[in-house]
């Protein structure tokens, strides 16, 4: 299964993710149509910065989904069939006891007065459009091992390199 | 292995999904006294307010109970259980045998306990039925008084003000949520309700609930010379009159579902007109039924880490359960609904075989009013508040003892006030024992709401950039713990 995986070295804070966000949870689907919508389109990302680090921070769909047994509608809810913490707008009152326990704070509120989060572009297939926005590859749709082999390969390489420099 | 599930609500439905997600082939049985499928308590303010429909209380669809494949029985009110043979007791007198048992019959809200507190029109709010009733009442322009200032009160209250009625809450405290709030950010939300339209009288108790003048008022009007030309007119003999007509009045009133409520009378004296009251003055455990089978139970029944009670195979979970609270450090009623899904899983998880430990209760709660944001969690009023001057107030209810020893760190309270540019407020408070986070309140901006309860949850010291962070209230979720 895919995960939207985070290369906090390579964020440069550019929002390209945050602007990308919006537009794929438009109803128009283009930037130029999002700004004219009566409604206008809100991100579920957020680049996070102290100063140094950066980081794109989204919905890291938790394990222990502290979000779902919070929620008193039933409407967070684990989707069966991708395994996704999903809310179900149907169901949402807007009680916001999901943003009380979300320990990452990446629940936001949305012109209907209901949960938002990031649904990993539901309406895109499953293609997240803040990975494909992002012009650092800082955000990542990819199986953990792969991203995982990744990461070992550039530990490689930097020992290599401090070795040359030694 | 059999399973019985004792309640469907939060509790009872997390559960039966926990074992259903262990043990596919397992037999569960879950007995209930509702009669609806699993539907949310919490939700039923939100039908009264009309914003949600009936349909909306049910937590799960038709499908997805189906595919759990469980034995729910409806209307089945429980009335013992026996340890040594290991079965259930109903009122209908079966004996249900279990290998592994639940008990997650949650609470019950405290009745009124004055004089008119059983009439017609008086109600609590706590299932689907209460919620219907009350609803079938409402009507704008009607008058309602709500007696207590908590959590259901309030909400009841909102919903009500929302369906045009006029609504006074009587709180005998000096302040509203008073579990939830410390008194000034109470004050926030009492000012923005009252601003709202809602009445509320503190520092006052309700002496009586008076039935309606009806009968009087009828009954004068018909022993008064007009009442009495009208009778000659309509050629009433003696006997229709006067003691008969009291009769025959009482006999129509009680055919037209009883006697109606007309007024709230206060310890001052002051009378409340109303057409309907709600009591909310709290929950206690439904844990009658188990009195005599040998269940440790102090409020409610007490529960160890893995959500086992005393007896074999037998546990509880919810609002009915003492489970461990992280933050008082002993067993202690939380009944709120986070913690009654997050037992309901670990118990349901436990009696399928699992060996998890619950990490913990802790006091929470969310509510919104008219777009105004509250969110608090852990303790809001520390045990001696040194620091600030609202909790000497002597009318601030008492602080809960918590565990101090002289050589514990003191308690630090840490308040930002602020407004935002339409002048609505904008306040945190952070409650500190030495460099751990143990409580907090948000009114107004309240998305770093979450982070906050992970720092109390994560129970370790945070260094001094993180605490300056915190209590600055910046926006920023980038907060390293190593910082």
């Amino acid at each position: 299964m895919k995960q939207l995986l985070v290369r906090s070295e390579n964020c440069v804070g550019c929002k390209s993710c945050e602007v990308a966000c919006a537009v794929a949870h438009s109803q128009s689907k283009t930037l130029f149509g999002a700004v004219l919508e009566a409604q206008s389109p809100r991100k579920r990302v957020f680049v996070e910065t102290d100063g140094t680090v950066n980081f794109p921070l989204q919905c890291r769909q938790c394990s222990d989904m502290p979000c779902v047994h919070a929620c008193m509608a039933g409407a967070m809810h684990r989707e069966p069939a991708t395994g996704l913490v999903q809310v179900n707008a149907e169901k949402c009152v807007g009680c916001w006891m999901c943003v009380m326990v979300c320990p990452f704070g990446a629940i936001g509120e949305s012109p209907a007065h209901q949960a938002l989060k990031c649904d990993r572009c539901r309406e895109l297939d499953y293609n997240p459009a803040c990975v494909a926005a992002c012009p650092t590859k800082a955000l990542q749709w990819v199986e953990v091992d792969r991203f995982a082999a990744a990461g070992r390969r550039s530990w490689v390489e930097q020992v290599k390199e401090g070795n040359s420099h030694a | 292995m059999k399973y019985i599930v004792v309640g469907n609500s939060a509790a009872g439905l997390f559960a039966a999904e926990a074992i259903r997600e262990q043990d596919s082939g397992a037999e569960i049985t879950v007995l209930t006294a509702d009669s609806y499928p699993s539907y949310s308590r919490c939700l039923t303010t939100y039908y009264l307010a009309g914003d949600i429909p009936e349909e909306g209380l049910f937590l799960r669809s038709a499908e997805t109970l189906e595919a759990l494949h469980l034995n729910i029985r409806y209307g089945c009110t429980v009335t013992g259980l026996d340890p040594t043979e290991r079965v259930i007791l109903t009122a209908a007198g079966e004996r249900v045998p279990y290998d592994k048992c639940l008990i997650a019959t949650g609470a019950s809200a405290v009745p009124l306990d004055v004089p008119g507190s059983t009439l017609p029109g008086v109600f609590t709010l706590r299932n689907l039925e209460d919620a219907q009733r009350i609803k079938a009442r409402l009507a704008p322009g009607r008058r309602a008084v709500i007696i207590g200032g908590g959590l259901v009160s309030l909400k009841s209250a909102y919903a009500l003000l929302k369906q045009g009625l006029k609504v006074s809450l009587i709180v005998s405290s000096g302040q509203i949520l008073s579990q939830m709030l410390n008194e000034e950010a109470a004050k926030l939300i009492q000012e923005h309700l009252e601003r709202h339209g809602l009445e509320i009288v503190l520092h006052q108790d309700v002496a009586e609930i008076q039935e309606s003048g009806f009968r009087n008022e009828s009954l004068r009007w018909r022993l008064s010379p007009f009442g009495q030309t009208q009778d000659k007119f309509f050629g009433r003999t003696e006997q229709e009159s006067g003691e008969k007509i009291w009769e025959n009045l009482i006999a129509e009133n009680e055919i037209k579902g009883g006697s109606r409520i007309e007024a709230v009378r206060l310890r001052n004296g002051k009378l409340l007109p109303a057409d309907l009251v709600i009591v909310g003055k709290g929950v206690r455990p439904n844990i009658q039924p188990f009195l005599d089978s040998g269940l440790a139970t102090r409020q409610g029944i007490l529960v160890n880490e893995r959500l086992e009670t005393n007896l074999p195979d037998v546990y509880a979970a919810g609002d009915v359960a003492e489970a461990w609270d992280r933050l008082h450090q002993t067993q202690r009623l939380n009944p709120i609904w986070p913690n009654a899904t997050m037992q309901g899983r670990i118990a349901g998880a436990n009696m399928a075989g699992l060996h998890l430990t619950y990490p913990g209760a802790m006091g929470m709660n969310s509510v919104d009013f008219f777009g105004l944001r509250t969110i608090s969690a852990g303790i809001v009023r520390p045990p001696k508040s040194p620091v600030s001057e609202n909790d000497l107030n002597p009318s601030s209810p008492a602080s809960p003892i918590l565990p101090t020893s002289p050589t514990s760190p003191a308690w630090r309270v840490e308040e930002l006030r602020l407004r935002d540019a339409w002048g609505r407020p904008n306040y945190q408070r952070l409650v500190w024992q030495g460099e751990l986070l143990k409580g907090f309140v948000l009114v107004g901006n309240t998305e770093r709401a979450g982070i906050l309860t992970a720092f109390i949850q994560y129970g370790r010291a945070l260094s001094e950039p993180v605490r300056q962070t915190l209590g600055s209230g910046k926006r920023s979720r980038a907060i390293s713990l190593k910082a």
